[in-house]
């Protein structure tokens, strides 16, 4: 008897193997002018995303973060006594930032960090050595510059990268906040030691890129491939899940961190109750416009895809859910707006400056209500908004119509 | 002759002796689970994650003063459940350990509502009814210990309220699927498989509607009839090969983790009492306890007070099963929007609910803030809790209390939910007008929660996409 349902299990389960198909995917893969399907479906997607958004983005800091390794240099060999050379060198940072909050929103893969709640495949925490936002510490940084500290991998997040190099850059004269310099030359110290952080960040900027290059480690082999040979997704699935835990970034930095708790909307709980610039990203260079505009330009280019290639909303189109895409585009492009309305009016900081009461941003999730309306809001509170409308149709449509992860998706069973 | 009370052939049927082999082995398999259960909690780190991490933790109803003790007395807690599972395991002063068991579970489940699942209540109400149960007295330390205690049968009413309990689940678990969702537009299924596309054998058929359909009316079909094919011995090795299909076929598609175990394991209550034995004397060398067990005879039914007493709480307890998991209907609407009535009935992977959730705090002197979740819950948590509305409301009552707390109050708190259930558009879960800080949480209809969405869930299509999209 049991010999006789074991053969028919095994039965039953051939049949349904031969019929499966078995791929994960079948069409023409886009051979033979059909449409593609499933997972050839994704693993397409995966790839026009690796190839359009996340590789340009990884080549143009590891550009810019040499550029601006060039530029320190060139202020450390001045004892930081140069004026043009320091213009240089913070313009050249300006630049390396741009491209820097493009690569902040794909924290994935080898950018990942390892050992969190949410654990990303194939992390190797490249990010937290390129930049450590939030966590910063002037005191630390000056502490390191005034010992003549060479950078490596171990050292504190806080005492290297992108933020350190703000600090080293921009913040001028010695800072009363931190324990006395013991009479070193403050400007030549912090000279030096920008050059070493700088050498670092390019080193580790050039390093991220490698890992994806195809040239290189390929991990863009790996992401795209995701299911089909990948060592790192199982499934085409798992690396759309890696890329939307990433782009939680708009929500949980761009969003509450550096948007809401400047203004005092209080987004990010009790700890940011009223109108504060000094808690913007940037608040030594006072740079955190277009740091905003990178950050959201990423994301629309992981959506809508960039020149032929296809993004996120090609899935929801292949499922019939234009809906959902159109909508998302019109949010997006609505946030973009009037991060760029804000920069012709003076910037974000100049935005949190003109919120003039703690009640003004009361209404700021109503701008989110419909994007096509001008906002009657301080507009640093309406971006709030029109990003919260933003967020809140990935966190409650996309993801839902997707099957896409949400944080701390892994964290426990579910029945 | 005189025909015997009806009350009296029931506690005859109740009697009748059967061997202990199969409850015992239940015992040890139980026992084991739960066992490598804990172990498995923490060797994931979930203590931390769900518990020790988390600032604000959810209670139930009624129980608010359980609490979440520290770091420490957690690993104690997991630590004391796995000691007591093992020797359950082993049978070694079992009623003690059971008691422990149950106890110190229960007491987990207790902690957050977050970490509510449906495998552990039916876990916690298994070690409930194992606790009245002796299913150690055989093949255990117990019974080698205490000859007096050794027995070869028990009574047959401890096999039937384990059936009993597992007959309700998969009854209510089946039932729960009796909906226009699941059945007319296999939803979730339909967002949940096509993910799985590329799993081997059967991934190609993942991205099929007709799948997610077929899928969907084989695990209705499947829940509401397989005890009745558990119950029949022609067809008991047919059903229990299905179960085992289909709870291997739940492990790979949901994270669900020990719930397909713990499903497969309880049905092994159906088959005869002496099973263990006629699979032992399988053996090329049977061992001495495969032989057959003489079955003494029924004692006489005589009702004594207690077992009057016994019989009438059994019977209570089994009544209160029964009826909890139809409660919902007692609230207007579909329960997988309002939740009320949702835990406790066996609503098994029913739904996909995605959302976001921010609170709006109106000050005494008239200010508006913003508080978002994350101010109080990990990432896990608010996942949880947004297509919660009694989650909800219990956040915005410590959002209340805090700012009382501060002197900005008497606060008003409303809730700004957006909620997509089964893919439909998100909309509001609770009404927007509605002052949460003066809600108060009870078994009554909630009107501040909003009326279900009237649209059906979209059907999505297999993906697809135009080569010429590139």
């Amino acid at each position: 008897m049991l010999k006789r349902m074991a053969t028919l299990t095994v039965a039953g389960l051939a049949l349904v193997a031969c019929g499966g198909g078995g791929g994960g995917g079948s069409g023409d893969g886009g051979d033979g002018g059909g449409p593609t399907l499933g997972d050839d479906a994704r693993r397409m997607v995966l790839a026009d995303i690796a190839d359009n958004t996340i590789l340009p983005a990884l080549r143009g800091f590891d550009s810019d973060a040499a550029a601006l390794e060039t530029a320190v240099d060139a202020h450390a060999d001045a004892d930081g006594g140069d004026a043009a050379a320091l213009t240089t060198a913070r313009q050249a940072w300006r630049e390396a930032v741009d491209s820097l909050e493009r690569v902040e929103v794909l924290q994935l893969g080898p950018a990942a960090r390892s050992g969190t709640n949410d654990p990303q495949p194939g992390a190797m925490d490249i990010r937290d050595q390129i930049y450590s936002y939030p966590d910063r510490n002037g005191c630390i940084v000056d502490a390191a510059a005034f010992a003549g500290d060479e950078v490596d991998e171990g050292d504190r997040v806080s005492a290297k990268g992108m933020d350190a190099l703000e600090y080293l850059l921009f913040f001028e004269g010695e800072n009363e906040n931190c324990p006395p310099d013991d009479g070193v030359n403050v400007a030549a110290a912090r000279a030096d030691y920008a050059a070493e952080v700088a050498r670092f960040t390019a080193e580790q900027a050039s390093l991220l890129l490698q890992e994806w290059e195809p040239s290189g480690d390929n991990f863009r082999g790996t992401f795209a491939n995701a299911g089909d040979g990948s060592m790192v997704y199982n499934r085409p699935q798992d690396a759309l899940n890696a890329l939307s835990l990433a782009l939680f970034y708009v929500e949980k930095q761009t969003k509450d961190a550096k948007i809401a708790c400047p203004t005092g909307i209080g987004a990010s709980g009790l700890s940011c109750p009223s109108p504060d610039v000094g808690r913007v990203e940037f608040p030594v260079a006072q740079y955190s416009t277009e740091p905003l505009r990178a950050n959201l330009a990423l994301f629309r280019d992981v959506f809508e895809g960039v020149g032929d290639g296809m993004g996120i909303n090609a899935l929801l189109e292949g499922i019939e859910r234009e809906d959902l895409a159109e909508d998302l585009k019109a949010a997006v492009d609505a946030a973009i707006d009037l991060v760029e309305r804000i920069e012709v009016e003076g910037g974000f900081e100049a935005a949190i400056e003109a919120i003039d009461s703690r009640d003004a941003c009361s209404s700021a999730a109503g701008a989110a209500q419909d994007p096509s309306q001008a906002p009657t809001e301080p507009l640093a509170c309406a971006l709030q908004g029109r990003l919260k409308a933003v967020t809140d149709l990935f966190r409650a449509d996309v993801v839902g119509a997707l099957n896409l992860a949400v944080p701390q998706d892994a964290a426990g069973d579910n029945d | 002759m005189q025909k015997e009370p009806a009350a009296n052939r029931f506690l005859a049927w109740a009697q009748q002796p059967r061997d202990i082999a199969a409850l015992a082995i239940f015992r040890m398999a139980f026992g084991l689970l739960m066992g490598v259960g804990a172990l498995r909690f923490m060797a994931n780190g979930w203590i931390e994650r769900l518990f020790v991490g988390p600032e604000f933790h959810f209670k139930y109803w009624g129980f608010s003063w359980v609490t979440v003790p520290p770091e420490a007395g957690l690993y104690a807690l997991y630590i004391g459940i796995a000691v007591s599972a093992f020797m359950v395991v082993l049978g070694a002063f079992y009623r003690v350990a059971i008691i422990v068991f149950w106890c110190l579970f229960t007491y987990a489940e207790l902690m957050d509502v977050i970490t509510y699942l449906n495998h552990y209540y039916f876990v916690s109400l298994l070690a409930l009814i194992l606790c009245f149960l002796s299913p150690h007295r055989a093949w255990s330390v117990d019974a080698w210990r205490k000859p007096a205690l050794r027995a070869e049968t028990l009574p047959a009413w401890q096999t039937w309220w384990l059936r009993f309990q597992v007959s309700i689940l998969y009854f209510y678990a089946g039932w729960a699927k009796f909906e226009t969702d699941w059945l007319l537009h296999a939803q979730p299924l339909n967002i949940w498989l096509p993910s799985h596309a590329g799993m081997p054998i059967i991934g190609g058929l993942l991205d099929e509607i007709w799948v997610h359909y077929a899928f969907s009316w084989f695990a209705f079909a499947f829940d509401v009839t397989i005890i009745g094919f558990m119950l029949m011995r022609w067809s008991r090795p047919w059903a229990f090969t299905v179960i085992v299909v289909f709870h291997v076929m739940t492990h790979l598609f949901f994270n669900i983790g020990l719930f397909p175990f713990i499903m497969v394991l309880s049905v092994l209550v159906f088959f005869d009492a002496d099973w263990p034995r006629k699979l032992l004397a399988r053996l090329p060398r049977p061992p001495r306890i495969s032989a057959p067990v003489a079955m003494p005879a029924a004692p006489a039914a005589r009702w004594k007070p207690l077992t009057a007493v016994f019989t009438a709480a059994v019977l209570a307890f089994c009544t209160v099963q029964f009826l909890m998991p139809l409660r919902h209907w007692l609230y207007p609407g579909t329960v997988l929007w309002h939740e009320q009535g949702m835990r406790f009935s066996w609503r098994v992977m029913l739904r996909e609910k995605s959302g976001s959730l921010s609170y709006e705090v109106v000050t005494a002197d008239g200010e508006t803030r913003q508080v978002s979740p994350h101010a109080y819950l990990t990432e896990g948590q608010y996942r949880e809790m947004v297509g919660q509305p009694d989650l909800i409301l219990q956040l915005a009552h410590r959002i209340r209390d805090d700012f009382n707390a501060r002197g900005e109050g008497p606060v008003a708190v409303y809730a700004d939910t957006r909620v997509s259930l089964n893919g439909r558009r998100a909309r509001p879960l609770i009404d927007p007008e509605a002052d949460l800080a003066q809600v108060q949480d009870g078994l009554g209809r909630a009107d501040w929660i909003t009326e279900p969405p009237e649209a059906d869930p979209p059907l999505q299509r297999p993906l697809q996409l135009a080569t010429g999209s590139r």
